[in-house]
């Protein structure tokens, strides 16, 4: 044993001490959790928020408006609402039109979920630096009063809302699905709103949002309400606009300020369309896509995207991802995280998910190009531009999990419009965004066949060698130190799993998955410096078991009130069980860093540096940071060569440089800040403001602080 | 035959001191709302840890009379204590707790080395010591 592993091991002896305690606790605290004992629990939260079941016929209808259905794609349909302008019937999609919104164009501004449209999450901003950043301080702090920790009749919170920063007010949506203005310098409160949601857990277990929209009209007329509008979506899948200026509903948009979007909710409708994360503005529209329920049905609603008019909420068009002739059996395959759009093209890029059942495939062997794709749509029409399937016949839960980032690469002495889409199998796939082709290569490998009954697993998935991935291609191996502490326990359970590298398909006797529908990279995605080219993006190293249960096994199971862990995926073949690999005392039974931030050249491909990031905390106890930590949410990049991110477990937020991964600065908040930042420019000071909200897949622990922090007058 | 301890029990007394600051340490770790740690395990633990050191420096500093094998098995649980609070103040990141129980271990360090003998002595050791003598 090293002199390292010495606190390591200590740790975990008085850890162990503590271990009932906690299990006590994670049972309350995590819902989805599904009895999983640590802290890398990740289930159906965030990146599987999708659906579940139902048995209506495909109609094509549209909550009763006039609509007519386009085939596009290879699979996918578009259905033409009272707004929209049909495709050409010839196929071909006429560029939309070009440029982007000028509002949205201040450098000094954050005026998306992203920081832009491109999803860089890039900032001019050059005031706080390198040199200064260990000065940073608090400016002001709120608390939005909507928090729970699920100890009451209200489900826990999870808070993972980017505040926006425009029309000189700082906007944010609350996991309540309130909206609350404040005064961006000073934090006090300019007005709020209440849908009064209700606050059920009608799809996720928590109460879950990811903030606001904004859009304002090209010319705004002087004293007219609602030439400004802010949106927020709710769990019942209703959509709020209301004037930005005052917080007052807009008549005009929808039923006097709400679209109930849940009108169009009309195939395998088992659960409503919550709508978590914010619409994407472009163009006068709205481009929304919504979760729901996971894993414990096999037929669920198929994936669509509406686009909206912003004025009035009427329907332009709805793009479905699966094929009409599969939706009795399957569904999903929507889009449940943040999109990005290339203003000068009006290219929509939609990250969209796994179909349902995710872990089983065998009722939907049809080949479904668009699950588990990034897809370009025309912003205009809804017709599939290009799509490229980063998963064939997905039976991981691999959902295309993040917005790509849009950025031009300077590459053999040319400027390449490209794109990276990062993944929960954990490739960064970079493409020219403009035709889906490779920048770097992309290849077909043949992966392990299923053993499974009934399940054809595809013989091919593709794979990237450059960039290099961000969790590596072989699982990290056993712990020595938890298989000590578990007296050869992890040694023992590894023995009786199936591992062939990945893409192993789930199985009878369990697989050993890395990486898992963890990740990988995770909703938040990556960002990057335009200037530079460098792309920075947080991951996770994390190994799960895989097993499915046959059904009359699993009915067994249920019957003996068995549920921890157990999923019933409908009435397919098989259930499921899912357990993050760990010994009895919850420590996890692979070697760290389980979490690491890594910087690459985008140019070149190569990756700069890869560290571990952020601790791991456990019972109020630090882990050694060369451990890392798991990690939710997204880094910031500004021009001054500094990434600001929250993430990791321990409720710290940090700055780091660009450079090298060097921390400059850190600074303890309430909980895991688990929302990428807002970096703004207000009356010439730079602001880097976090909403801290936790998750409870890192930590029972949660909070409503908006925190800002700025330099010292 | 009794031997009554000659001389004050310094880094007892110290000990006794240090012990009432880690549990003071301690309480404002695990009851203080917005240092990372309060109402975790961890300082539960920390908060018992101190409360036990606090109990076992008492012991050491009043009751001088007791059996010196009990005097010898106190003094070695507080090391235990001390290091065990140590460590978990260590990984708690409880920088203030830690520097404490750093004081604490010095104290204990005065208490085996300088502090008179206290307690009573068996009889072989005192006719050993007598013989010696």
């Amino acid at each position: 044993m090293t002199r390292q592993d010495i606190i390591p091991t200590f740790a975990s002896l008085l850890l162990a001490g503590c271990i009932g305690y906690a299990q006590a606790q994670e049972d309350t605290s995590s819902g989805e959790g599904g009895g999983q004992p640590q802290e890398i629990t990740e289930t159906q939260d965030d990146e599987s928020e999708r659906g579940a079941s139902g048995d209506e016929a495909p109609t094509g209808q549209d909550g009763g408006e006039d609509s007519a259905v386009t085939p596009t794609g290879p699979g996918g349909r578009v259905e033409t609402g009272p707004a929209g302008q049909p495709p050409r019937d010839d196929g071909q999609s006429e560029p939309p039109r070009q440029g982007p919104d000028a509002w949205m164009e201040s450098p000094d501004s954050w005026a998306t979920f992203n920081g832009d449209l491109r999803a860089q999450k890039y900032s001019p901003a050059e005031q706080i630096t390198p040199g200064n950043v260990g000065e940073l301080e608090p400016a002001w702090e709120y608390h939005t009063g909507d928090v729970a920790d699920g100890s009451d009749e209200v489900p826990m919170s999870v808070w993972s809302a980017t505040p926006l920063f425009v029309n000189d007010t700082l906007y944010l949506g609350t996991p309540f699905y309130r909206i609350i203005a404040l005064d961006p310098g000073s934090g006090e409160e300019k007005w709020t709103f209440d849908p009064e949601a209700p606050l059920e857990a009608l799809t996720q277990p928590n109460m879950k949002g990811r903030g606001v929209a904004y859009w304002e009209a090209d010319e705004p007329q002087p004293g007219e309400a609602c030439q400004k509008i802010v949106y927020i979506g709710t769990m019942d899948a209703k959509l709020y606009g209301v004037d930005a200026d005052t917080g007052a509903p807009c008549a005009d948009f929808g039923d006097d300020g709400m679209v109930d979007v849940n009108q169009w909710n009309t195939v395998n409708d088992k659960w409503p369309l919550s709508l978590f994360q914010p619409p994407t503005v472009y163009n006068d529209t709205l481009f929304l896509g919504w979760a729901g329920k996971d894993w414990t049905n096999a037929v669920a609603p198929p994936g669509t995207v509406f686009a909206l008019d912003a004025r009035t909420g009427e329907r332009r068009w709805t793009f479905h991802a699966l094929p009409e002739e599969v939706v009795e059996r399957t569904g999903t395959a929507n889009v449940w995280a943040s999109m990005s759009l290339d203003p000068e093209t009006g290219l929509l890029y939609i990250p969209i998910s796994s179909p349902s059942p995710n872990y089983y495939g065998g009722e939907r062997t049809e080949e479904l190009p668009l699950a588990t794709s990034v897809t370009a749509l025309d912003t205009e029409t809804g017709e599939v531009v290009w799509s490229r399937q980063l998963v064939h016949h997905d039976i991981w839960d691999y959902d295309t999990v993040a917005p790509p980032t849009l950025v031009d690469i300077q590459k053999d002495g040319e400027t390449v419009p490209a794109l990276v889409q990062p993944s929960k199998q954990g490739f960064l796939f970079v493409l020219n965004r403009e035709t889906g082709e490779p920048v770097y290569p992309i290849e077909e490998r043949e992966v392990p066949a299923s053993d499974a009954e009934g399940e054809q697993a595809s013989p091919t998935q593709p794979f990237v060698d450059v960039p290099e991935p961000v969790t590596p291609d072989e699982w990290p191996g056993i712990s020595k130190l938890a298989d000590i502490v578990g007296l050869g326990e992890c040694s023992r359970k590894a023995e009786g799993l199936r591992y062939e590298g990945r893409f192993t398909p789930p199985s009878v006797e369990g697989t050993l998955t890395y990486p898992p529908t963890t990740g990988g990279s995770q909703w938040g995605g990556g960002a990057v410096d335009p200037e530079t080219g460098v792309f920075v993006i947080n991951s996770n190293s994390v190994v799960q078991i895989y097993r499915l249960i046959p059904r009359d096994e699993y009915q067994q199971l249920e019957q003996s009130g068995e549920t921890g862990g157990y999923y019933a995926q409908g009435d397919t073949a098989y259930g499921f069980q899912l357990e993050t690999f760990l010994n009895w005392a919850g420590m996890p039974c692979w070697k760290p860093p389980y979490g690491t931030l890594a910087a690459y050249d985008l140019t070149t491909g190569e990756r700069l540096w890869n560290e571990p990031f952020g601790q791991v905390q456990k019972h109020g106890f630090y882990m050694p940071e060369s451990w890392g930590s798991v990690t939710i949410g997204a880094p910031v990049i500004t021009r001054s060569g500094l990434i600001f991110i929250g993430a990791s477990m321990d409720s710290r937020v940090r700055a780091l440089d660009l450079k090298s991964g060097e921390v400059l600065w850190k600074h303890l908040v309430d909980a895991p800040a688990v929302s990428m930042p807002a970096v703004y420019t207000y009356e010439g000071k730079q602001y880097v403001t976090f909403a801290v909200g936790g998750n409870s897949i890192l930590l029972p622990k949660v909070s409503d602080q908006v925190i800002s922090f700025a330099l010292p007058d | 035959m009794t031997s009554k301890p000659q001389g004050t029990a310094y880094g007892a007394w110290l000990l006794l001191a240090i012990s009432t600051i880690a549990l003071i340490l301690a309480a404002v770790a695990t009851f203080n709302e917005g240092n990372g740690i309060a109402y975790t395990p961890g300082t539960y633990l920390v908060l018992i840890s101190t409360a036990l050191m606090l109990l076992g420096s008492l012991l050491l500093a009043l009751a001088r009379s007791m059996p010196r094998w009990l005097g010898g098995l106190l003094t070695f649980l507080l090391l235990l204590d001390l290091l065990g609070t140590g460590l978990a103040a260590y990984l708690l990141q409880a920088e203030w707790l830690l520097g404490a129980v750093g004081v604490g271990l010095a104290a204990w360090l005065i208490h085996v080395v300088a502090d008179p003998a206290s307690g009573k002595r068996t009889p072989v050791m005192t006719q050993r010591q007598e013989a010696d003598s």
